[in-house]
């Protein structure tokens, strides 16, 4: 039915750049920074060394919404959101091109389980950010590189981890 | 011949003078130096008094952002500065646009104005729906800041509200001096604030808000804000002499945050109130509704590089009337918490999580407990897929103190409990892809299946104490998880292979996941002997399948659904659907439906299962290209009552937006609360009234109309 | 400078002729007119001597012009227009039709121009006042910055 294995069945999408530095803090950060080193088409050059281009994530932010209500006007639902911006800069030009992520999730609130439900919250918010870091890295292999003829020379080979 | 700067070329019908000293111009004057534009009947120019213009009878200055009309003009060119007598000006700097007249128009300096006896707006000209009389208003655009003072707000043309002093953006920014009272009417009666703001100094800033209720007497709340390098934190609180019920009535919040080294942090956050229906009574509905247990807590973490040791006390106050059991939570006094980990080579990585609490409570049982969870991981990784296998164990020490109401002479005795508990777990996807269509463009479809095996033994942990453990929603990042349970007080015996598979199509071109959808289900080789509560349904064989399906199936379509499905006695047992769409600002339409056979719904205190078939359906949509309509209404089908009805408009008309929304919404079973909610914004200058905030709870992608 | 008006006036040009009775002579192709620090230059300039000896000259050109230092700076000031009426006894100039004067930066422009070389004054206006009721044509003066009073 046509589907191939990624990168062995036909060519893996490059990436628009060869090496890339990335920028900021937080959880997502930190969870792109894993993604790119499994992902493996991207060098990622020690700071200070200049890379191809530069990717900087914003802070994320994040909202608790109150989603439905039940019938003794408490809260059933929490709706939580994580927006995840970042802005990707190529070497040789300065327009930063804005890359964000959105991620969804809904959680069921009882006020009998106040403890465990702020656990289950915090699993929720990191199930989250590893997504919103996944998206965000897939993403970028679709961000039009700017006019000039950058030589797009992303790995295609996969490396296999041993 | 291109002049050099600073030139000033005067146009008249008549001109005399002495050159180098001074000029007199007659006639259709025109004066022109640098962007400064001058024109007059007359004007006479001195050099040797500072370059001073004088200028009369309709005299006309413009410059880049400033336009001023006036009956007599003096200006100095060389300090700046001058005074224009019958003034009508308007200044502009970003997207703010101040206009208006005054009796005289002092010039400061560059970009900066005192009007005297002046009536301002930021409407077109000639709009004169509202304006701000006051006796001065100082007005710097270097800072961006405009000052009132003894100023009194006219509605159309009738005065509504008299400030001492009142400060407002130039610029269109959002800092907004005067807020403007707040007016709701309900079942509480009428029911004004009127706040003040009080920028004491560049980080430190107060609003203070007396609060007038009809049938209570006056409110008084405060609240202050710091924003410093090291620290940050804002404190509120509200004060009530309250006449009903003749007592002294309160409620406090506070948060505070403060970096002490660039290791080392600590902070305080938390909420109290004076009585179980302080809410109820005073606060809005967005605060009655997720608000029976207040938390307090303070902190203080170290970061160790590898991860971060934390202390913290934490507890809550319940509002609920004679609440006992577990309808009051635990209280952390304290809890010590120590995570971390690092990559190790050869994709190995460690973890750790750990935890030692002492669980404190008004009548159930409390005792300290130790716990540690370190682990190991090692994972693979491919462009076609990963494998990750992960040994962990978890180790509880307890040191229970007796019951001391009730229960067996065994269970009065103060006790120790310490379970080890080896986990292990295999989690491994391949990533398919092909090239397809969705939608008549070029996509890639992917096809994701995923195994998770995950093997836990059993431990009897009957005899554990249940401090801060409960039973995680079945969703899709459970199947993915270990423990179905969350807290540490059980951990459930696994012998089960979870399967799923997702496949989502991604526009070729913008990178856009267009649809996801996921379905997976979790197969059980063994029984699960682990209970929370002794009634506890435990699934054996198979589990419930799960599907889920999202995207955005066009830029402003958004489709979002979930369904669990019972194979074994083949029912649906939830599933809720959403669909938003939000093409423009100022349009939004969002329709949900949720079902849930037996959702867990607290009645004072004591837990009951009510069948939910939920239907929200709510909207912003314009009805003129002035006037947006914006509803709500979640209805329940099982209840046959709409739990949330909201209603209103808004209308925008240039320089003020006025809204007005009904709300009626439960606070208790078949106990509902209304109150209507006004607010006027006046473009840049202020707004009163929180329905804005209650909107954008309320409709999902509403936005106003005047951003 | 001031000095000027007390200077005896030189005059040479192409050809000139004398009008013995009532003093007044004529001189005409590329005619300069030099007094102490005052030129003045015309195609056609008629220069008339009263009973006192004041001496008055009109001068016309495409366009006549005269150049004038001012007193007490290394400053000069340059005038023109179609005609220029100057009577050296009080030093007042004059100039009519688009005429023109500039002093160091600052400049004066206008229809009829009258200036005192002495005391610098200036009058400039747009109406011709041969052609009263004619479009009322405008006058400009461009002042430059004062360096040395700039703050």
């Amino acid at each position: 039915c046509g589907f191939h294995l990624r990168g062995l069945g036909g060519p893996l999408k490059a990436m628009p750049f060869a090496s890339l530095s990335v920028d900021g803090a937080g959880p997502v950060y930190n969870q792109v920074l894993v993604e790119l080193k499994r992902d493996g088409r991207v060098s990622l050059p020690a700071k200070g060394v200049a890379a191809d281009a530069l990717l900087v994530i914003a802070p994320e932010s994040t909202s608790k919404d109150v989603l439905t209500v039940n019938r003794a006007g408490k809260v059933s639902e929490y709706q939580l959101t994580l927006r995840q911006n970042a802005l990707l800069t190529f070497r040789q030009s300065d327009a930063p091109v804005p890359v964000s992520v959105t991620v969804r999730r809904q959680m069921s609130y009882s006020e009998q389980v106040v403890l465990g439900k702020e656990q289950e919250e915090a699993q929720l918010w990191a199930g989250m950010q590893r997504e919103a870091a996944s998206q965000l890295v897939r993403r970028l292999a679709y961000v039009k590189p700017p006019e000039t003829d950058l030589p797009a020379t992303g790995k295609t080979d996969a490396p296999g981890k041993p | 011949d291109t002049l050099p700067a600073g030139s000033l070329t005067v146009t008249a019908d008549e001109l005399s003078g002495q050159m180098d000293n001074e000029l007199k111009a007659r006639g259709n004057v025109v004066a022109i130096r640098d962007d400064q534009t001058i024109t007059s009947d007359w004007l006479n120019y001195y050099v040797k008094r500072n370059e001073l213009i004088e200028a009369g009878d309709r005299v006309h200055m413009t410059q880049p952002g400033s336009d001023i009309l006036s009956q007599k003009l003096d200006y100095s060119m060389a300090t700046q500065q001058g005074s224009a007598d019958d003034a009508v000006f308007a200044f502009q700097q970003g997207k703010g646009v101040l206009r208006g007249k005054s009796d005289e128009l002092k010039i400061l300096g560059d970009k900066h104005y005192e009007l005297k006896r002046t009536t301002v707006n930021t409407c077109d000209p000639g709009d004169e729906s509202w304006y701000l009389k006051a006796t001065t208003v100082d007005a710097d655009y270097t800072r961006n800041v405009g000052v009132a003072r003894n100023a009194r707000l006219y509605l159309g043309g009738v005065p509504v509200l008299y400030t001492p002093w009142m400060d407002f953006p130039l610029d269109g920014g959002r800092k907004s001096g005067l807020l403007f009272p707040t007016f709701s009417v309900g079942s509480a009666g009428l029911d004004i604030s009127t706040p003040y703001y009080w920028n004491i100094a560049p980080n430190y800033d107060a609003t203070l808000f007396p609060r007038y209720i009809a049938k209570r007497g006056l409110m008084l709340g405060g609240e202050f804000r710091y924003l410093q390098p090291g620290y940050q934190g804002q404190m509120y609180t509200e004060q009530i002499e309250d006449k009903e019920t003749d007592t002294h009535r309160y409620l406090w919040k506070g948060r505070h945050q403060q970096q002490i080294s660039p290791d080392l942090s600590w902070g305080f956050d938390g909420s109290y109130v004076s009585d179980h229906d302080y809410f109820d009574d005073f606060s809005d509905r967005l605060a009655q509704v997720s608000s029976d247990n207040l938390e307090r807590q303070a902190w203080a973490s170290y970061n160790l590089g590898w991860g971060a040791a934390t202390i913290r006390a934490q507890r809550y106050q319940t509002l609920i009337d004679n609440a006992r059991g577990s309808t009051i939570p635990y209280a952390r006094l304290p809890q010590i918490t120590l995570n971390g980990g690092q990559r190790l080579p050869a994709g190995l990585s460690w973890n750790l999580l750990s935890e030692a609490t002492r669980f404190s409570h008004p009548d159930l049982q409390q005792g300290d407990r130790l716990m540690l969870n370190p682990s190991l991981s090692w994972r693979a990784d491919a462009s076609w897929g990963y494998i990750q296998p992960k040994l962990g164990v978890n180790f509880r020490q307890y040191a229970l103190d007796g019951w001391r109401y009730g229960g067996t002479p065994d269970q009065q005795r103060s006790r120790n409990e310490s379970i080890t508990t080896p986990t292990f777990s295999v989690d491994s996807g391949l990533y398919f892809e092909r090239e397809s269509e969705f939608a008549g463009s070029p996509h890639t479809q992917t096809l994701e299946p995923r195994l998770y095996y995950v093997n836990i033994p059993y431990r009897d942990q009957s005899k554990l104490p249940n401090f801060d453990s409960s039973i995680n929603d079945f969703d899709w990042t459970q199947l993915f998880s270990e423990n179905r349970y969350s807290g540490w007080d059980r951990i459930n015996e696994a012998n089960q292979l979870t399967a799923a598979v997702t496949s989502s199509y991604i526009d070729n071109d913008s990178g856009l996941e267009r649809l996801r959808v996921g379905i997976g289900q979790r197969v059980y080789f063994s029984e699960d002997r682990v209970k929370l509560y002794p009634g506890e349904s435990v699934r054996d064989n198979v589990s419930d399948i799960l599907a889920t399906v999202g995207g955005d199936l066009t830029r402003n379509l958004r489709l979002d659904g979930a369904i669990q499905y019972n194979p074994e006695q083949g029912r649906t047992e939830k599933y809720n659907v959403a669909l938003r769409y939000h093409p423009e600002a100022g349009k939004a339409l969002s329709l949900r439906y949720r079902y849930d056979p037996d959702e867990l719904v607290e009645v004072n205190g004591t837990a009951v299962n009510y069948p939910t078939r939920q239907i929200e359906l709510a909207g912003q949509w314009p009805i003129t290209h002035q006037l947006y309509g914006v509803g709500r209404v979640e209805y329940s089908l099982a209840a046959k009552q709409a739990f949330d009805t909201l209603a209103g408009f808004e209308y925008n008309a240039g320089c003020w937006t006025f809204r007005m929304v009904g709300q009626r919404f439960v606070t208790d079973i078949d106990q509902f609360k209304t109150s209507v909610m006004f607010q006027l914004e006046l473009k840049d200058m202020s707004s009163f009234g929180k329905v804005s905030d209650t909107l954008r709870l309320a409709i999902p992608g509403y936005s106003k109309t005047n951003e | 400078e001031i000095a000027d008006s007390s200077k005896p006036i030189e005059l040479s040009a192409d050809r000139g002729t004398l009008d013995q009775n009532n003093g007044v002579t004529v001189w005409d192709g590329s005619v300069v007119v030099n007094q102490g620090t005052l030129q003045l230059k015309a195609d056609h300039v008629v220069v008339t001597r009263n009973a006192n000896g004041q001496q008055t000259l009109l001068a016309t050109g495409k366009p006549a012009t005269f150049r004038q230092k001012v007193e007490g700076k290394n400053e000069y000031i340059d005038g023109k227009g179609n005609r220029i009426d100057y009577d050296s006894q009080s030093g007042i100039a004059v100039l009519t039709g688009n005429a023109f004067v500039k002093r160091g930066q600052d400049s004066v422009a206008g229809n009829v121009i009258t200036y005192n070389t002495q005391t610098e004054l200036y009058q400039v206006s747009g109406s011709n006042p041969q052609t009263t009721g004619a479009a009322k044509g405008r006058v400009t003066v461009i002042l430059q910055p004062k360096t040395e009073e700039k703050k």
